[in-house]
């Protein structure tokens, strides 16, 4: 496998009222590979999320850069799709629409319908792509969320906390459908979270962000197949290990 | 239909609602008692009033004269002819500002900056009464139509412009980023995301530039203009027939009923926040 996202020592402080600044993270240096599932795991307000915006191009670094294919990232693009934690589908378009929505923007009109139903498939909304977003569950409307980040086959697909909000069921059934999506591409996967069992039950690699100001504190390769048996012993181990991390911390 | 189905259709009790309950849940009905309402109280205290023998000259403002008015004006072409230079002059005034307003109101809305600048201009442009610009319009404008059509434009513009900044402002950051993320122009982002997102606050504005349009053409057309629904009320005073002149109020305050009514169809259809 071959270096996928070089981000070198990078830092982000923010400024908040009153002339204070908030250093949300301070040096973060990590390499990830082609097709690598990352999990990034960390407490809230470790600066999880600031990292994976930095990725995306959504906010800049104060220090250092990320490199992606030997290109500095200096803002968005539809090669590095990001999902976040609420779903953010248009009201006014169908489903169908709001998946098609931003083929249709960057002109990519040829075989839309079927790649549409396609996707939705993929993501298990077969048929229901003429419903709008307000009569759908929020599982449902995440579902159609990631069916829309597929569409344009991006090259790195970042998750911010994507089933955070859902209830446990459907987070289950959404983590079969992303490791079959995972199976199917060889895409680049860096997934936020903050919830231990869904890292291991997910991840290739999983980073144990925290500190004041956020840094990396371990990185677990994960090597057992999908699905995964929460019982594995490996697993079990890296859990222990993590969870030790946790307290020395001082979680 | 299945069996739980069939089971809860043959042993539930279907509850009847009260046919008085029903009526009481209905607005139309209760629109419709409010109005007679309304005109009971009009009739029993115009009667306390203008049966006084100092004001029995006013007895055309009595419901019953004002009804017959009505019929009388709505046999007169002139009237007619009036309602649609009104209606042409409150088009014509909202779509002027429409034009004007809502390209301001998108770039003071997406742009912080602008925003500042341009809100406190706008505050006291805004707290100025667009009747206060009559002599101003008379000056500038060599045909009373055009100064009638300022004035109108002058009080629509604001609610246009304000309303419209705020859907603007109030986009969910969500979907900009989304947008951006799928690789959308600066064009694009207002054409697929804040333009349509702000429909809601852009139907809203235009029903209150339509309510302040309808309420400024009254006074407005009061300018040395000889047809619209301001003029004629002007001559029904000076010829002192009241009924006539209660009668085209009632008229005003029925058409303008009807345009807000056609507004809020247009809010149905268009308005995607009803979901």
């Amino acid at each position: 496998m071959t270096d996928k996202i070089r981000i070198s020592n990078i830092s982000k402080t923010f400024m908040l009222l009153g002339k204070r600044r908030k250093k949300a993270l301070g040096g973060v240096g990590l390499t990830i590979m082609a097709g690598d599932f990352l999990v990034i795991l960390g407490r809230s307000g470790c600066g999880k999320s600031t990292l994976l915006n930095i990725v995306a191009g959504m906010i800049s670094p104060t220090d250092g850069e990320v490199v992606i294919d030997g290109h500095r990232v200096t803002g968005p693009e539809p090669s590095r799709i990001l999902l976040t934690q609420q779903p953010t589908l248009l009201p006014w378009l169908t489903v169908a629409e709001n998946v098609a929505f931003g083929c249709r923007l960057r002109g990519e009109d040829a075989d839309l319908q079927d790649r549409v139903t396609t996707v939705l498939e993929r993501v298990q909304m077969e048929g229901q792509g003429g419903y709008f977003p307000g009569e759908l569950s929020l599982g449902m409307q995440q579902r159609v969320c990631l069916a829309r980040s597929l569409m344009g086959d991006p090259d790195i697909l970042l998750l911010d906390e994507p089933f955070g909000a859902l209830d446990t069921f459907t987070r289950f059934k959404l983590h079969e459908q992303m490791i079959q999506i995972r199976k199917a591409s060889d895409m680049t996967v860096i997934f936020v979270t903050h919830d231990l069992d869904e890292a291991l039950a997910l991840g290739s690699r999983v980073v144990l962000l925290g500190g004041d100001p956020g840094h990396i504190v371990a990185d677990f390769p994960v090597d057992s197949p999908y699905p995964r048996d929460s019982a594995d012993p490996g697993l079990r181990k890296i859990k222990i290990d993590i969870m030790n991390l946790f307290w020395e911390m001082g979680a | 239909m299945n069996a739980m189905e069939r089971y809860l259709k043959k042993h539930s009790v279907y509850v009847k609602q009260p046919y008085a309950e029903k009526m009481m849940n209905s607005g139309f009905f209760m629109g419709l008692v409010g109005s007679l309402f309304f005109v009971s109280f009009w009739g029993v205290g115009g009667y306390f009033l203008f049966t006084r023998a100092d004001l029995a000259q006013f007895q055309g403002f009595l419901p019953l004269p004002t009804l017959k008015g009505l019929v009388r004006l709505g046999g007169d072409p002139h009237f007619w002819s009036s309602v649609g230079a009104s209606l042409f002059r409150v088009c014509l005034g909202i779509i002027i500002a429409f034009i004007v307003g809502f390209p301001v109101g998108l770039i003071i809305g997406f742009y912080r900056k602008i925003r500042a600048l341009a809100y406190p201009s706008m505050q006291f442009l805004r707290m100025v009464s667009p009747l206060s610009w009559m002599p101003i319009a008379l000056l500038v404008f060599s045909s009373f139509e055009s100064a009638i059509c300022f004035i109108i434009t002058m009080a629509t513009i604001w609610p246009i412009v304000l309303n419209t900044s705020l859907g603007v402002a109030r986009v969910n950051p969500g979907w900009i980023m989304m947008a951006r993320n799928q690789g959308a122009s600066d064009f694009q982002l207002f054409t697929r995301i804040i333009i349509p997102a702000s429909v809601p606050y852009i139907l809203t504005s235009l029903r209150l530039a339509l309510g302040v349009a309808w309420i400024v053409l009254v006074p407005a057309e009061f300018l040395g203009v000889s047809s619209g629904l301001g003029y004629i009320i002007n001559d029904a005073r000076d010829t002192m027939e009241y009924d006539l002149l209660m009668a085209v109020v009632l008229a005003i305050g029925m058409i303008g009923f009807c345009l807000d009514g056609s507004i809020q169809f247009l809010r149905r259809y268009l308005n995607w926040e009803h979901d």
